[in-house]
């Protein structure tokens, strides 16, 4: 496996179990790992460092803030735009979702670790060819 | 309606006609009750030896027969003409004048128009020289009775050649008409009733239909199962009454629960008032303002009957006639209960529709809500697993290949039970008509089939499969939805040859699609269930698969198509079938 992909990735997940398991995959990936459980713990994290991360990976149904208005924020927020974002839901139509808010990916909930992987790897990948 | 002549009084002068030399020399009131002599043609037969008998002859005949002369006269009319008109005598029907003959009908077409003057068969005989035979409605106004009549009119002219008098002959088809106009409102109440499954729209148009023919008024109510009694339609031809008739339901309110309505909700047995009668309104009125628009609204006969199905009482159906000479007899009972008893029908299979169309729907919304809530927990678990896995296959103490065993069988079976969450959320979204979620990726189809083929070949012992890879053929693809599709087939294909039989999966190129095959030597599909095929969700335990809970044929058709496919199929009956599925290939 590759290590040290580089970057960090914001893991937005209000469920705790799964944002431990995404953080430990994608930690053993050599990804740096930020961890919220809404889109107000994000946008706060965001502001305070001063690295961007290179992906977002982002729940869509959470209690406070959720993953749309969070990706509203984000696009309204010339620093935020183009942050790369992975969508992971449970939603029946999260293909849709993802392109109502210009995600570059999604996953539907459960999915194979490999994948998740994989995913936050090309949105990382995006973001660096981009800038 | 015109109140001049009609075919069975043209007797005296029209209105507005000035008197001629010839009124004036019209015979003695005697006289008029023979034939004039002129009429020799008529007694041409042999063995009618005199006038005399022809006169008892056409005197006595089933059918009425008048003759009206040239100036509108009636001069004779016998029995059965007379007893048509409501008379006792021919006599009777002669001799009164033309005024007071016509004002005891009302004429009107096949279609229940009013007939106009020129328009009546003799009119036109006398104006054109001859007119087809002519069906003729009239009802006497004093008694309501209504006759319908095949007109045939003869002009009769004289040795020189001039016109003479108007023989017309009434063959009487009033019990023909009456069945015939039953039948068919039976048969538009019933394509009404049937028409649309929202009953309170079809029996408004019911009640539309019902009036003026059948009632002045129809009022339908149906028992609500919460709310109790609901009117749901009250018609009568004219607006202006219907609007008096809320307005008096809303400032004196009935409650259709109690009293008469009440009665034939209990018993479920029709009730008939012929005659309401001035005391009865009176006793019903609170007050005077109310009696007096009761009294606005014609109440004259009353008719109630159940809306029965399934030996319970729906509703009422509420007929009322505003001529009391019309008033209702129990021989309209029979057609009466008939029309209430297709409401009823009509309300109760709509019901039923309702209910199941619900069950329906509860079912799948169900099954999306579990599905989805069951992701979450399962998302966790399949990650959990997979992080011990990652980690046990990285640590060297001993054990360790032990422990890689188990919690690959651990992912297996969470994976398996994804995969079953999945199948259950794409078969409720499917059934409901939304898109599942596609995750494409590529796909050589010739392996995809293999695996399925496999699977199949280890439970179905009876059967031999064979998979030909004609070409290898690339596509981008959801995996696990095309293996739900195959699986499908090929499950199909096992249940519909039930003998032994080969099933034959065929993988190559066609043009830019791909194509797979899947061909069974079973019993085939009746060439009438071919356009069906896709189109109606079966139970899923007619197509269960190897894999998951069956999408049906309807559903992988749906999934298909969404891959940007199609599937089709040719089949012979008691030869076999085999269904196409088509998908772009990859980079198109």
């Amino acid at each position: 496996m590759t290590q040290a992909s580089g970057g960090d990735v914001l893991i937005v997940e209000d469920d705790p179990a799964l944002r431990e398991v995404y953080g430990e995959v994608l930690a053993g990936e050599g990804f740096g790992i930020r961890l919220a459980a809404n889109g107000h713990e994000a946008l706060a994290l965001l502001t305070a460092e001063p690295e961007l991360p290179c992906a977002i990976l982002l729940d869509l149904r959470m209690p406070g803030m959720n993953g749309w208005e969070l990706a509203d924020r984000l696009r309204d927020t010339v620093r935020w735009q183009r942050l790369p974002i992975v969508v992971i839901a449970a939603h029946y139509l999260v293909a849709d979702e993802a392109e109502r808010i210009g995600a570059a990916s999604w996953l539907q909930k459960p999915v194979t670790l490999d994948r998740l992987v994989a995913a936050v790897r090309g949105a990382c990948a995006q973001l660096g060819g981009a800038v | 309606m015109a109140k001049g002549e009609s075919e069975l009084g043209e007797a005296t002068p029209g209105r507005g006609r000035k008197a001629t030399p010839a009124d004036r020399a019209t015979p003695s009131r005697s006289r008029r009750q023979r034939i004039s002599p002129a009429g020799k043609k008529t007694a041409g037969h042999g063995w009618i030896g005199s006038a005399e008998q022809l006169y008892l002859v056409l005197q006595e005949a089933g059918d009425a027969i008048t003759v009206v002369d040239m100036s509108g006269e009636l001069r004779y009319a016998n029995k059965a003409a007379a007893i048509a008109m409501g008379f006792e005598d021919s006599a009777e029907a002669v001799r009164l004048p033309r005024e007071e003959l016509m004002a005891r009908f009302e004429l009107l077409d096949a279609e229940g128009r009013p007939l106009p003057e020129e328009a009546l068969p003799g009119r036109r005989a006398q104006r054109e020289g001859s007119a087809p035979e002519t069906l003729v409605r009239f009802r006497i106004r004093e008694t309501g009775d209504e006759r319908w009549s095949l007109v045939r009119p003869t002009l009769v002219r004289g040795a020189d050649g001039k016109p003479q008098f108007v023989i017309s002959a009434f063959h009487d088809v009033t019990a023909l008409k009456a069945t015939e106009r039953r039948l068919t409102l039976l048969a538009d109440a019933g394509s009404i009733l049937g028409r649309s499954v929202d009953y309170q729209e079809s029996l408004n148009e019911l009640a539309r239909m019902v009036v003026p023919d059948l009632a002045d008024w129809c009022v339908v109510d149906v028992v609500e199962q919460e709310s109790g009694v609901r009117r749901v339609a009250v018609a009568h031809e004219d607006p202006s009454l219907v609007a008096l008739a809320e307005e008096v339901q809303l400032r004196w309110p009935s409650n259709i629960e109690e009293g008469a309505t009440g009665e034939v909700l209990k018993t479920g047995e029709p009730l008939l008032v012929p005659i309401i009668t001035e005391e009865q309104l009176t006793a019903a009125a609170r007050d005077a303002e109310h009696e007096k628009r009761l009294r606005a609204l014609g109440l004259g006969s009353v008719v109630i009957l159940p809306l029965v199905a399934r030996e319970r009482v729906l509703g009422l159906l509420t007929l009322v006639r505003s001529d009391q000479s019309r008033a209702f007899s129990e021989d309209e009972l029979p057609l009466f209960a008939e029309l209430a008893a297709r409401a009823g029908t009509a309300v109760d299979n709509s019901r039923l529709l309702h209910e199941a169309t619900e069950a329906v729907r509860l079912r799948d919304d169900f099954l999306a809500i579990a599905s989805h809530d069951m992701r979450t927990p399962l998302a966790a678990i399949l990650g959990y697993v997979q992080l011990a896995l990652r980690r046990a296959r990285k640590t060297d103490k001993s054990g360790g290949a032990k422990l890689v065993e188990y919690l690959t069988a651990a992912e297996n079976m969470a994976g398996r039970l994804t995969d079953l969450v999945a199948d259950l959320m794409d078969v409720s979204l499917l059934r409901s008509g939304r898109p599942v979620a596609l995750e494409p990726v590529e796909l050589e189809i010739g392996q995809v089939a293999e695996r399925v083929i496999e699977e199949h070949s280890k439970l179905a012992g009876t059967h031999h499969f064979v998979l030909d890879r004609v070409e290898s053929v690339v596509v981008d693809a959801d995996l696990r939805r095309l293996e739900r599709v195959l699986d499908n087939l090929l499950s199909n294909a096992v249940k519909f040859s039930p003998g032994r039989g080969e099933i034959r999966v065929t993988v190559d190129r066609h043009g830019r699609m791909a194509r797979i095959r899947t061909s069974d030597e079973g019993l085939g599909i009746p060439k009438a269930d071919l356009p069906e095929l896709f189109t109606r969700f079966r139970r899923a335990s007619n197509v269960a698969g190897v894999r998951g809970i069956g999408l049906g044929l309807a559903g992988s058709r749906e999934i298909v198509r969404q891959m940007g496919g199609d599937i089709e199929v040719s089949s012979q009956e008691g030869k076999g079938s085999t269904f196409t599925v088509t998908l772009p290939t990859s980079g198109q």
